[in-house]
């Protein structure tokens, strides 16, 4: 099948106090036309920075170093600001966790909708607005036409969250990036916008690269799952393999130590250790310090990301000879 | 079982008064946070409180052990009535009851070291005549906790979220207190380092025989830890009892709503879910009749006129005219 995007090798740098950082460490990924692609990573591990990488929105301190990322078959990376803004409004939009910092507190939520059809359409005033009172009905707003004139302070998280989500997908666009998107949420308004998140992909074949720490909305959601830690992508799989069968003693280790709603466990499995720190990470394997079974050789050999089945990949000397450091 | 609770709320009521700012000539509105909330905890037991953002788990927490008085309502602690204590009683009282925050970045003093930080309410309470003493019990205390001696003279921002909500929780236990409550303590957290937490409360728990208040709106973690569940919706109680039984078979729509609404982190057990419509009824104006009838899609005429009362069948109650059996 075709790929919408396909990020081959990113590494990006961030400067601070402590030295260099490389929050995305040699990252390669593809979305497929129509799919939901899962990147799931504890706090730190550089999802966003990866997301931002790919969008040119890094901050001030953060530098690509390498690598490409190709839409459409044209390298996001080596495209100049003019060019990168008219491909975010128009063919691939972004949901972040607060919609309150990428919507316009001083705008009307409608207009601010219907500005962005007339900037990238050429719709007429009337249409657009009458487009954008459909959006708002599809997103589920209910009483659309009135919340037209709402401020977005005037909404809940769950109501600003929709108008972002109709922001985003008002222009059809082929690739949405989601980081996050629910987490702010009560868990039944967080159903609500995973649901039409849903109904959306498979309406209108709209890519998503689904963003979050949370295993029980990428079980539900994806189709292909990649697992991040400390910049790196430990294990990569189709969401049904990934969960039925965990390659990457991480990915194990997480999955075990979520309580289950169906079902009692005895004692929860604890993964030692904290989230590591960009900053001061071990040489070998980044996780060895935290893992069950690591071996000596685990502190000394970096393991590479082989494949282990057609369609699966991890990280670790269990499948990889490793590279000496 | 009533003479055995060790804390019971008995119809529990908190208003806060809120003034619309700058607008002068409006009267000052109230909100009702709690409204008639009855509940007993026992010796050792985990009693948890769910329910979405704003439905006032917080509020009783914290009227729970004195920190808030009641509107109307009384809570009784080892049989002793908090509002007719004295000052200096209370602050006898208080000892036996602790907290543990969310957010474990700003419940500790950032100038002082963790040996610090658990030894200040035994310093403060005078419970040993040395200082030597009292450090040497906030050692032992930081150790129960994970914290190994050789961390103890760090300072909290040089400590990860976990190993710091270890130290709030080894400064909860420094007055051995007898009931603590948990609010949202482990929300903040990385999913690798929540299990350590939980593992933590129920090991403590174990062996110093607490009764806990554990705040969630994780229910895969209040499954987990509590033995009895109250779910809440806007102030009130929708059902209470056996948390097995309760998520076993709910028998408030809400509680099953809510149930259903959280991502299950199993791929095969993927289905399309009604989800819970609308958003959550503004407090300071809550509908008439049943709270949740404006999201209820079972709700029949009398529903929306008249409000249920909790209907008590030995340990398990529920309000609601027409529960699931
Ligand atoms: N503006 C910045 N300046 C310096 N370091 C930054 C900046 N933004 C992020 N970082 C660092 O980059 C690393 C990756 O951050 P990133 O935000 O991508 O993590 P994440 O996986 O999205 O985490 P979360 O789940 O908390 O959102 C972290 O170590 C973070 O501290
Ligand atoms: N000091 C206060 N003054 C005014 N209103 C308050 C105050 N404290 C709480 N409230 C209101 O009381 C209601 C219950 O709040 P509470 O913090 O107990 O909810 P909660 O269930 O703990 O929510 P969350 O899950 O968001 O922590 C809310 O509507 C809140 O805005
Ligand atoms: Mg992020
Ligand atoms: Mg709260």
């Amino acid at each position: 099948m075709q790929s919408v995007l396909e990020i081959k090798g990113l590494t990006t740098h961030i400067k601070t106090k402590a030295g260099t950082i490389v929050p995305v460490n040699g990252v390669s990924l593809s979305v497929l036309k129509g799919e939901i692609v899962g990147i799931v990573g504890e706090s730190g591990c550089g999802k966003s920075m990866m997301a931002m990488s790919v969008l040119q929105l890094l901050p001030a301190a953060g530098k690509i170093v390498d690598g490409q990322a190709l839409f459409e078959g044209a390298d996001l990376l080596g495209m100049n600001k003019r060019q990168m803004r008219s491909i975010r409004g128009d063919k691939i939009s972004m949901v972040f966790q607060e919609p309150m910092s990428s919507l316009n507190p001083t705008m009307k939520v409608g207009k601010q909708v219907s500005e962005s059809l007339i900037l990238h359409t050429k719709a007429s005033r009337a249409e657009a607005k009458e487009r954008t009172v459909q959006i708002f009905q599809e997103v589920g707003i209910p009483d659309a036409q009135r919340r037209y004139n709402s401020y977005p302070h005037q909404l809940s998280g769950g109501l600003r969250q929709r108008v972002m989500i109709g922001l985003a997908l008002a222009l059809k666009p082929a690739l949405m990036i989601a980081d996050e998107p629910t987490t702010a949420l009560d868990v039944t308004i967080e159903a609500q916008i995973l649901k039409l998140m849903k109904g959306m992909q498979a309406a209108s074949n709209t890519s998503i690269i689904l963003i979050t720490h949370n295993l029980g909305i990428i079980a539900e959601l994806c189709s292909y799952v990649y697992v991040m830690y400390a910049g790196q992508i430990m294990e990569q799989a189709p969401v049904f393999e990934l969960f039925a069968e965990p390659k990457h003693p991480y990915t194990q280790g997480l999955l075990k130590s979520l309580p289950m709603l169906g079902e009692h466990r005895e004692k929860l499995h604890a993964i030692p250790g904290s989230v590591p720190n960009l900053a001061s990470l071990p040489p070998g394997c980044s996780f060895c310090p935290r893992c069950d079974i690591a071996t000596s050789a685990c502190y000394t050999l970096k393991p590479g990301l082989e494949k282990i089945s057609e369609a699966r990949k991890a990280r670790c000397l269990l499948y990889s000879k490793g590279v000496a450091l | 079982m009533s003479n055995l609770a060790f804390v019971k709320a008995d119809s529990l009521v908190k208003e806060f008064s809120i003034k619309p700012e700058g607008i002068s000539f409006m009267r000052a509105a109230s909100v009702q946070a709690v409204s008639g909330v009855s509940f007993e905890i026992n010796r050792g037991e985990t009693f948890a409180l769910v329910g979405e953002s704003g439905c006032g788990k917080s509020t009783i927490g914290r009227l729970s052990i004195g920190l808030l008085k009641p509107t109307s309502g009384s809570v009784y602690i080892d049989g002793i009535e908090l509002g007719s204590l004295s000052g200096s009683d209370m602050k006898r009282m208080r000892s036996k009851m602790q907290i543990i925050f969310q957010d474990p970045y700003s419940s500790l003093n950032p100038r002082m070291r963790a040996l610090e930080i658990v030894a200040e309410p035994l310093l403060a309470h005078k419970v040993y005549s040395s200082r030597a003493q009292a450090m040497q019990e906030s050692m032992h205390l930081l150790e129960m906790c994970g914290i190994s001696s050789s961390l103890a003279s760090r300072y909290a921002h040089q400590f990860s979220g976990g190993q710091r909500q270890r130290i709030g929780i080894a400064r909860a236990l420094a007055l051995r207190p007898q009931y603590i409550v948990c609010d949202e303590p482990v929300s903040a957290l990385d999913v690798s380092i929540q299990s350590q937490i939980i593992n933590l409360l129920v090991e403590l728990q174990e062996m110093l025989q607490l009764s806990y208040m554990f705040i969630s709106h994780d229910l895969s973690v209040v499954r987990y830890i509590s033995d009895r569940v109250c779910v809440m919706f806007l102030g009130k109680v929708c059902e209470i009892g056996n948390t097995n039984e309760i998520f076993g078979s709910p028998r408030h729509p809400y509680t099953k709503l809510l149930l259903e609404a959280v991502p299950k982190a199993d791929p095969t057990q993927r289905k399309d879910k009604d989800v819970l419509l609308g958003d959550m009824p503004s407090p300071i104006n809550p509908p008439s009749g049943c709270r949740f009838h404006t999201r209820c899609p079972y709700k029949k005429g009398i529903c929306s006129e008249l409000e249920p009362a909790l209907e008590i069948k030995g340990d398990r109650s529920v309000a609601c005219h027409f529960p699931f059996s």
